[in-house]
């Protein structure tokens, strides 16, 4: 059995916006989504946020503008033939830039969006070459040090959609010390495929985090329901998961099959709970979930003294 | 006649860039946009990689 370290790891910074995590060096234009201060194409502390970025290039290019304005009217100057023609050039191309220049101050923040979206379209390359390097530098640091490598493959992960990386970071939390204060993620770990790494991570999660399963991860087991049965360990999983998800009302109205089929396998503060929850809905009542849930109580619990002051309408049912 | 010429042409341009700011500025450009895009950018790059 692999021997867990453990570890305290820093809580994931969130943001508004996925695009708002990346960072551009000011110097090689080089991107990345993690937190160095040097750069690691071309060695400088030049890195800037990507909106300030984009500040910096809207800017520019209403200064060009402005520099056409102004050329025009020098322009329109150096053609003039008479004292008049100069004024009326010089008094109008300067009016007219002040009033550009006028606008455009009140505009940048307007502008500034619609600038880093043709920006990011024109430096896909680099965009892609700056997290090539980070997943470089997030393996290559792993034999030395499996909690940063987890932190950086995990802020990695928030822009880069790729099975691959989820199941480095599943096989570095595996490693891992668990404990509930820890800032732990479940959905963004979904894989496409059943994977028994993350099957028993959802074990773990449902025992010590329950509150992180959720709809997707509940429709990734009940995809997968037949591998994770197949697998040692598989059937508790299950009952972990039900455990966790009858927390919530709203699972137990929606996934009542699934439910039935481990309640006998949960321990009694959650079959409490989902007895609650079967005996005070009228919709639940007459389901195969109450019929189940009746027979464990009928069977186990018909004499616990925390079972008798909830509601005994299935216990008379039956 | 050259120097009205360029500043019809300069005053034309200044118009222009003022309109497109005022039709930006009603139409903000959103940031969810942006989010999509940076995504699918780095994300089918990587399918095709």
């Amino acid at each position: 059995m692999m021997k867990k370290i453990p570890v305290q790891i820093t809580p994931l910074k969130r943001t508004r916006y996925a695009f708002q995590r990346l960072r551009v060096c000011r110097s090689c234009h080089n991107f990345t989504v993690l937190w160095e201060k040097e750069c690691m194409h071309c060695g400088k502390s030049a890195f800037i946020p990507v909106e300030h970025m984009a500040v910096r290039l809207t800017k520019r290019s209403m200064q060009t503008e402005r520099l056409v304005a102004l050329f025009l009217t020098l322009a329109g100057v150096l053609f003039s033939s008479t004292f008049q023609e100069i004024a009326i050039c010089l008094g109008g191309g300067l009016a007219l830039t002040v009033l550009l220049w006028i606008v455009q101050r009140q505009m940048v923040q307007t502008e500034s969006p619609r600038k880093l979206s043709k920006w990011f379209n024109q430096e896909q390359d680099r965009l892609i070459q700056g997290l090539r390097l980070n997943i470089e530098a997030a393996v290559s640091i792993r034999p030395d040090n499996e909690r940063l490598a987890y932190e950086m493959l995990r802020e990695i992960g928030t822009l880069v959609d790729s099975d691959r990386n989820r199941l480095q970071q599943l096989s570095l939390l595996r490693s891992f010390i668990l404990r509930r204060d820890m800032d732990l993620q479940l959905e963004s770990l979904l894989l496409f495929h059943f994977d028994e790494g993350l099957a028993e991570y959802i074990g773990e999660i449902a025992k010590i985090k329950p509150e992180l399963i959720k709809e997707r991860t509940l429709l990734y087991v009940l995809d997968h329901e037949a591998e994770f049965l197949s697998m040692p360990g598989g059937k508790e999983i299950l009952a972990a998961t039900v455990g966790a998800i009858v927390r919530m009302k709203r699972y137990v109205t929606l996934y009542p099959e699934f439910i039935r089929r481990y309640a006998r396998l949960l321990p009694k503060d959650r079959f409490l709970r989902l007895f609650r929850i079967v005996t005070t809905d009228p919709h639940l009542q007459f389901s195969n979930l109450a019929v189940e849930v009746a027979e464990i109580y009928n069977s186990k619990y018909q004499w616990d003294p925390d079972f008798q002051n909830t509601d005994k309408k299935l216990g008379h049912n039956v | 006649m050259i120097a009205y010429g360029c500043l019809g042409i300069l005053f034309l341009f200044v118009v222009i860039r003022i309109i497109l700011y005022y039709t930006h500025r009603k139409r903000p450009f959103p940031r969810e946009e942006i989010d999509r895009q940076v995504l699918a950018l780095i994300n089918d790059r990587q399918e095709r990689s």
